[in-house]
């Protein structure tokens, strides 16, 4: 077992703050990202994202092509984060690093360069899971808000719902197979939209003359469970598909492009609303990729009002990858000092 | 000049601290560990080695990296690690090619010997390349060990070590082509010490400082097959 401590937070002046600074790397998939934030994870410093273009050619995330280009970009992106804060390194007094879940390879790289940087400056390091990051995001949208509250991410890799109190996540629910944004993804590509899937079909679906003229299953609807399920959609889309013929689809692609949005959207809002009566949460938090979502965020947004529960979503430049909220989780995630962290390794799952 | 050397392309991650003066190059220490598992293994193996060495990882002026060829992960961890190493210390970076760190050794002892440097690239390729009089004489080859070409009339009359693990698991295919010292020798590992011994330690720009990957991603190689690839 690692020994792990948490950090005692010394007294500095450095960049005019009076806490050690946290510089946060983030290559769990296809965002190459480092931020800086102030010591207690509220406030982002800079958060440079530098989303990769090269999988556009291949319809899809390729991991191989995502490692190579991290190692390409991360130390170019390190520089700029650590510039437009106008920190030094000298004044970083930990480095945090998502180690799971994601591409193993992707993950790698981020890591060997977070934890030979912080060897090289004899710094501890936060080991941060990813999901507690697009949680940790809502801290950074909204600094007052504090624990307990109900979380569902929902990205390109993840569909899920979390109970967050002081001690912690504690899934609630998740998703049986496709990930809400995969869902989004694969849509997007029968109807022969662009990747990423999501803000495509969003586009087609601002076209709409009709959005209800076609409806998609949701799966797991009146199940008294907080799961999801996708495929399901995504096979009923390919039937009907068919059934129109090619040049229906083309003429009806923004009722279909709305139709199908709106399926995901309720699966997502109708499990996040019951997680909210059942766990009596007096604030329910919506990030990840897919809660850039303007569909989501409306939906989301007025049954909160009604229903007089305080809801944060972060911006959509926090929601999709970003290792601002890295840095934000880092806040209450313990940090193995100095050098103990020289052997972890980073996990897929 | 103190330089840090560090290797995980292969099966072995390897980690040196050596000293270059005007009277050559001297190895202070070597930490080298068969593992599959580079993230788990390279920082713990640098630390051991500057422990060995008696030095702090301040006094390192250069941080010599291979760049393979080997697996594309253990290089990159390889590669982050001293990226990111070089941006926190401010050491300069040199890099060097895996396949000229295994024929260093058998180059240095044997210097009318003409080196085949012959990695495993699995899927029954081979990553090789020669070198001649510890210079390489010829391009990097990723091929099947069935298709390596002859050498040249002009260097038929040095005689032909093979050395790597490719060249001792097609030893019965590659023997043919010169010699192959017994399997347990440790002419056929990469170290970090052979980086020492055949790198140019001139700085290089970290950008610079990137993969000898030599093989396409997969993804590349098979996009005519793949339904979604446009362009």
């Amino acid at each position: 077992m690692k020994k792990c401590t948490i950090v005692e937070v010394k007294e500095s002046v450095a960049g005019g703050y009076n806490q050690p600074v946290i510089l946060a790397i983030e290559t769990s998939c296809d965002d190459t990202c480092a931020a800086v934030l102030d010591s207690n994870g509220r406030r982002a410093l800079s958060n440079v994202v530098h989303t990769q273009t090269e999988h556009e050619r291949y319809g899809g995330v390729v991991p191989e092509v995502a490692s190579r280009a991290h190692l390409e970009r991360l130390d170019g992106v390190v520089e700029k984060a650590l510039t437009d804060a106008r920190i030094d390194l000298d004044e970083i007094g930990r480095i945090a690093v998502t180690v799971r879940p994601g591409l193993i390879g992707a993950l790698l790289v981020g890591l060997s360069a977070a934890k030979g940087l912080a060897y090289a400056r004899k710094l501890p390091l936060v080991p941060v899971n990813h999901l507690e990051g697009h949680v940790a995001a809502a801290y950074l949208a909204d600094p007052t808000l504090e624990p307990p509250f109900v979380a569902l991410i929902a990205s390109g890799g993840h569909t899920a719902l979390y109970s967050v109190t002081a001690g912690g996540l504690n899934l609630l629910g998740q998703t049986f197979d496709d990930a809400a944004g995969e869902a989004l993804d694969k849509g997007a590509r029968m109807l022969g939209l662009g990747f990423p899937g999501g803000p495509a079909i969003s586009g087609a679906a601002s076209n709409a003359d009709d959005p209800e003229r076609y409806e998609f299953p949701v799966a797991l609807k009146d199940k008294n469970n907080l799961d999801f399920s996708f495929s399901g959609l995504k096979t009923s889309l390919l039937y009907k598909l068919k059934a129109l013929g090619e040049e229906k689809v083309r003429e009806e692609l923004p009722n279909l492009a709305a139709g199908y949005e709106a399926a995901v959207v309720e699966a997502l809002s109708r499990k996040l609303l019951r997680a909210a009566e059942i766990h009596n949460a007096p604030a329910l938090v919506v990030a990840g990729g897919v809660a850039a979502n303007a569909s989501l965020r409306r939906t989301v947004t007025g049954e909160c009002e009604r229903r007089g529960i305080r809801l944060v979503i972060p911006p959509p430049d926090l929601c999709t990858d970003n290792a601002a909220m890295i840095g934000a989780a880092a806040a209450t995630t313990l940090a193995i000092p100095f050098p103990d962290y020289l052997s972890i390794n980073a996990r897929s799952v | 000049m103190l330089i840090l050397a560090l290797d995980s392309s292969t099966g072995v991650v390897t980690v040196a601290i050596a000293r270059a003066s005007e009277s050559g190059r001297e190895v202070l220490a070597e930490v080298s560990v068969p593992s599959r598992g580079a993230s788990e293994v390279l920082l713990p193996a640098t630390d051991a080695a500057l422990s060995l060495a008696g030095c702090d990882l301040g006094e390192v002026e250069r941080i010599l990296v291979g760049v393979g060829p080997g697996t594309f992960t253990g290089i990159r961890i390889a590669l982050a690690a001293a990226r990111g190493l070089a941006l926190a210390t401010g050491a300069a970076l040199s890099k060097n090619s895996t396949l000229a760190a295994l024929a260093a050794p058998a180059s240095v002892s044997m210097e009318e010997s003409d080196v085949l440097a012959v990695l495993d690239a699995k899927r029954r390729q081979v990553f090789v390349q020669r070198f001649a009089g510890g210079h390489a004489s010829e391009e990097i080859l990723c091929i099947a060990p069935e298709e390596l070409p002859a050498p040249d009339e002009s260097l038929r009359r040095y005689r032909t070590l093979l050395v790597g693990d490719g060249a001792v698991r097609y030893r019965a295919i590659l023997s043919g082509l010169g010699r192959i010292p017994p399997g347990a020798s440790p002419l056929h590992r990469v170290t970090a010490t052979g980086h020492v011994l055949s790198a140019d330690l001139s700085p290089v720009p970290a950008r610079e400082v990137v993969p000898l990957y030599v093989r396409e991603p997969d993804a590349e190689v098979r996009r005519d097959l793949n339904p979604w690839s446009r362009g």
